[in-house]
């Protein structure tokens, strides 16, 4: 793995050791309600500012949080319009799983290509380093799997088009 | 080691509170229900289930003299429990919120209790003996923020309030029908109730927990920008100290003596910070030991490993991976505590033991006992 | 590739069948191939020697001139398949191009029958690359414009028309490439990239040499501007003397007319693989999920017996639950609302009328819920 990559890795995790620090709160402006501050952004006291990691202006991690919840945005790596589809093609797929994976919102903020939403709930239920390895191990994979993906779909091209030119032959 | 006793009870615990001799035990394990614990025969039972409120129980408050149970919740009410021969009966407080109850707390003399909310207020409920009620009387200005944390000042009156809005505020709660005249002493003489005493502003973000030093004198609070204030000579010139560390913020404080605090929050281990012969406070070390399993992060790995470790293992079972790659907390608790009570031993104004519990589910028992460098402090 | 073979599968299917049944009987048939192709096949008990197969098809044709009906080369074409078994009706049946007189009993026996019917099948190619073997020989016949060489527009499916270029050494062979999707595009963007790669190496120096580029090679100057809008580029052949020599000539026509075909038929499997990539991997992380859950259904009946604990209520379990959890949450939802009902404060004394009056349950069990009789 590049140095950078490393570098930008350990960043966005220190960020999310010192951001993760969530509790229950229930909303203060509906009555019975509790909703992560993160999306509701009804009480601007409940927000921290906003931590923006950037690798190179293609590549960045958006860290917002508040109280009760974090959400975590990536922007991925697409070095070509083939790669582009493909990230957008294979996160919107894990996207419409996103119940499966509990931390993944379903959508992602403007301007991302996929979002994690945090709430005080999963730190309950789940070890916080584990939670934390899971997002930047998923970031560190998602450029693997695209560009293996890549790398599949350009061998069948190669494939047919070998085929195509054997009807000259 | 310093933990002396390690229970888990549920799988993620709020509040907890312990009856006057430790024989009992109340918690909140996540959810709308009180569970009663008590020790027999050894073993800790469970007594009661105490049902009532709808929502999350966010506070609980055991009177040592009267022995009543308060305990506030998400839902907007209070209830206060009596032991009526065998079964716990509640009364409703009715709080006149409209929003959640976030903390609960019974003054020193236990003929009132204070309660905040998501509101922004602040509730103080007292005994109307003549209606057999209890009433709600409302701090309702000052506060931009819930209220998520309060603090009793031994004379009965004084009450201190953290808040999300990054304040610590002191009100006067002086109650007619409650306090008695010879009660009003120091800075609160001659307030009125709800007046407000003093505002600190040191935090720039949320601050929680917030407790007075055993005689009054010191003022103790946190901010989630991992710093505790200390404030000296409460009232109209005020000192206050600000001690920042390099680990995650806390979420409440207890002190031990005049110059011993301690502090649990995001860290999992409670922290301790002392002040010296010259008053100067600062951070001294974590009370729980800590294994260094922290190692570098291991890379290449696929993205199902990852996946597998945060969903394919039982949660808040035990670490056994040796190669963790972000730091894993290591010590007796597990993940964020963020409650701690003192367990003053009956007779005794010196206090050397107190419990903490923590969304791992577990309740624990800490002795400073055989802390030998920490002894001059207490 | 299926679109690429030139036999019909389902007339082919046909013809078979009414060969083996020695044509004893009755069909009465009308298909449709790509939503323009359509034959119809007629065979009766009662005239025993011929069976009828009409063809419609769309023409290929040279932009605005449209064909009058299916020129004599075709026809001789078509009639070469297999001279004793095909004759052509004249005139062709109402509403199609062309009619052929089968005389099946005709057909040899043994592997050779199978080998015949499917060429009989394949007689839309055989009338389409035709139409452009016989172009391409016009073309070769007429002089040049001005110094420029003609270029001729040539249209299968409306929207996908292509040009040919004749050269003095070559025949250029220039396809716009047009999708309705992006996806699509890039993905049939990378296709010929492979293509150009392919093509370059010297492996493949015989098989005619292929550009991609994004803007419309020279030659097409002065072409309508509609034809020179496209948001795929355009694919280039350069088509030698070697490449329509004999046997070769056939198939180099009809690699050519099915170019398109074949590019969409890769796009379209591209996306279907892509899709069942992602779906098998998203597949493998929700069984270590459910391998988790099931885990977790074990631990929690193991706790269930010693202390029930609840737990967040909000969260877990977001996969699985199970039916009675379902109902005993519900229930724990209802009596939660009964006991609001029940005594929002407190009277003293209240309780016995109450007790006497409203048989409510009472719920002190520990286990958070008792049952309703």
């Amino acid at each position: 793995m590049s140095n950078t990559l490393r570098l930008y890795l350990t960043c966005i995790r220190n960020t999310l050791d010192a951001a993760m620090c969530l509790q229950n709160f229930p909303c203060q402006e509906v009555e019975r309600h509790n909703k992560p501050e993160v999306e509701l952004k009804t009480s601007s006291e409940l927000l921290l500012n906003p931590v923006l990691i950037c690798r190179n202006e293609a590549e960045k991690c958006l860290i917002e949080t508040s109280i009760n919840s974090l959400r975590i945005s990536l922007k991925v790596k697409q070095a070509d319009e083939l790669e582009n589809i493909l990230t957008k093609k294979f996160l919107r797929f894990l996207s419409m799983r996103a119940e499966a994976f509990q931390v993944l919102r379903r959508k992602p903020v403007q301007g991302y290509d996929i979002s994690f939403l945090v709430t005080n709930y999963h730190c309950e239920d789940m070890q916080k380093h584990k939670l934390i390895d899971f997002i930047v191990q998923f970031m560190e994979d998602i450029d693997k799997e695209i560009s293996e993906l890549k790398m599949s779909v350009n061998t069948r091209g190669r494939l047919v088009a070998t085929e195509f030119l054997k009807q000259f032959m | 080691m310093a933990a002396v006793e390690v229970h888990k009870f549920a799988q993620c615990i709020t509040c907890h509170a312990w009856s006057r001799d430790r024989s009992m035990l109340a918690f909140c394990p996540n959810n709308n229900e009180v569970h009663i614990y008590a020790l027999l025969q050894g073993k800790w039972e469970k007594l009661h289930v105490l049902q009532k409120h709808d929502q999350i129980v966010s506070g609980i408050d055991w009177s040592a003299r009267s022995n009543k149970i308060v305990t506030a919740s998400h839902d907007r009410n209070s209830y206060v429990w009596n032991l009526e021969g065998s079964e716990w009966v509640p009364t409703l407080v009715i709080l006149r919120l409209n929003r959640a109850a976030l903390c609960v707390k019974w003054s020193p003399r236990e003929n009132k209790f204070a309660v905040g909310s998501g509101a922004k207020t602040v509730c103080i409920c007292y005994y109307e003996q003549e209606n057999n009620w209890w009433v709600s009387k409302l701090i309702r200005k000052r506060h931009d923020s819930s209220v998520t944390s309060v603090a009793w000042h031994p004379n009965n009156i004084l009450l201190a309030t953290a808040s999300t809005d990054g304040k610590c505020r002191i009100f006067s709660t002086f109650i007619k029908v409650v306090d008695a005249k010879e009660s009003r002493t120091g800075p609160s003489a001659d307030s009125k109730f709800g007046e407000q005493i003093l505002q600190l502003d040191l935090s720039f973000t949320w601050s929680f927990g917030v407790r007075w030093s055993p005689s009054g004198n010191t003022l103790a609070y946190v901010g989630h920008n991992s710093m505790i204030y200390f404030v000296d000579d409460v009232g109209p010139s005020p000192l206050a100290q600000n001690v920042a560390f390099r680990d995650l913020p806390l979420r409440d404080v207890l002190f031990l003596s005049e110059r011993l605090v301690i502090g649990v929050g995001f860290d999992c281990n409670p922290m301790v910070f002392a002040a010296d012969e010259r008053g100067i406070w600062s951070f001294i070390k974590f009370l729980g030991e800590r294994k260094t399993t922290s190692s570098g992060p291991k890379y290449g790995s696929q993205f199902s490993e990852a996946f597998g470790k945060l969903y394919g293992q039982p949660k808040q079972g035990f670490n056994n991976d040796t190669n963790e790659h972000s730091r894993s907390r290591g010590g007796v608790h597990e993940n964020c505590i963020n409650c701690i009570v003192p367990l003053g031993a009956p007779g005794s104004s010196k206090v050397k033991r107190f419990s903490t519990s923590g969304l791992d589910g577990k309740i624990v028992v800490w002795d400073m006992e055989n802390q030998e460098d920490l002894a001059e402090y207490l | 590739m299926a679109c690429l073979e030139r036999a019909s599968p389902a007339l082919k299917r046909i013809l078979l069948k009414l060969y083996r049944e020695n044509k004893s009987i009755e069909i009465d048939h009308h298909l449709y191939e790509f939503g323009s192709v359509e034959y119809h096949i007629q065979s009766s008990t009662s005239d025993t020697h011929y069976t009828y197969l009409s063809v419609s098809t769309p023409l290929l044709s040279q932009g605005v001139i449209l064909p009058n009906g299916i020129s004599q080369y075709t026809k001789q074409m078509v009639k070469g398949i297999c001279p004793d078994v095909v004759e052509i009706m004249e005139p062709a049946k109402e509403g199609y191009q062309i009619t052929l007189r089968l005389d099946l009993s005709k057909i040899p026996n043994g592997k050779d029958s199978i080998k015949v019917i499917a060429d009989i099948s394949a007689v839309q190619a055989v009338i389409l690359s035709s139409q452009l073997k016989e172009m391409l020989m016009n073309v070769s016949s007429q002089d040049t414009f001005q110094g420029m060489y003609k270029t001729i527009k040539l249209v299968y499916h409306p929207r996908e028309p292509f040009f040919i270029v004749r050269q003095p050494q070559k025949i250029l062979a220039v396809f716009p490439i047009r999708f309705k999707d992006k996806t699509d595009v890039i993905i049939a963007t990378a296709f010929f990239q492979e293509l150009m790669d392919v093509g370059s190496s010297e492996k493949w120096a015989k098989a005619p040499p292929c550009c991609w580029s994004p803007i419309p090679p020279p030659e097409l100057r002065g072409e309508p501007f509609e034809d020179l809008s496209t948001n795929g580029g355009f694919v280039s052949f350069d088509i030698s003397s070697r490449h329509v020599k004999g046997k070769r000539l056939d198939k180099t026509v009809w690699s050519l007319l099915n170019f398109y075909a074949y590019v969409k038929y890769h796009v379209k499997s591209t996306r279907s693989f892509i899709q069942r990539r992602m779906r098998k991997r998203l597949q493998r992380l929700v069984e270590v999920l459910q391998k988790r859950s099931m885990q977790e259904e074990e631990k929690e009946e193991e706790e269930e017996g010693n202390h029930k604990v609840q737990g967040c209520m909000f969260m877990r379990k977001m996969i699985n639950v199970s039916k009675p959890k379902v109902l005993k949450r519900r229930y724990n939802d209802l009596s939660g609302k009964i006991k609001r009902i029940r005594s929002r404060i407190k009277i003293q004394g209240f309780g016995r009328f109450r007790r006497r009056w409203l048989k409510m349950p009472k719920f002190s069990s520990s286990l958070g819920y008792t049952k309703l009789d």
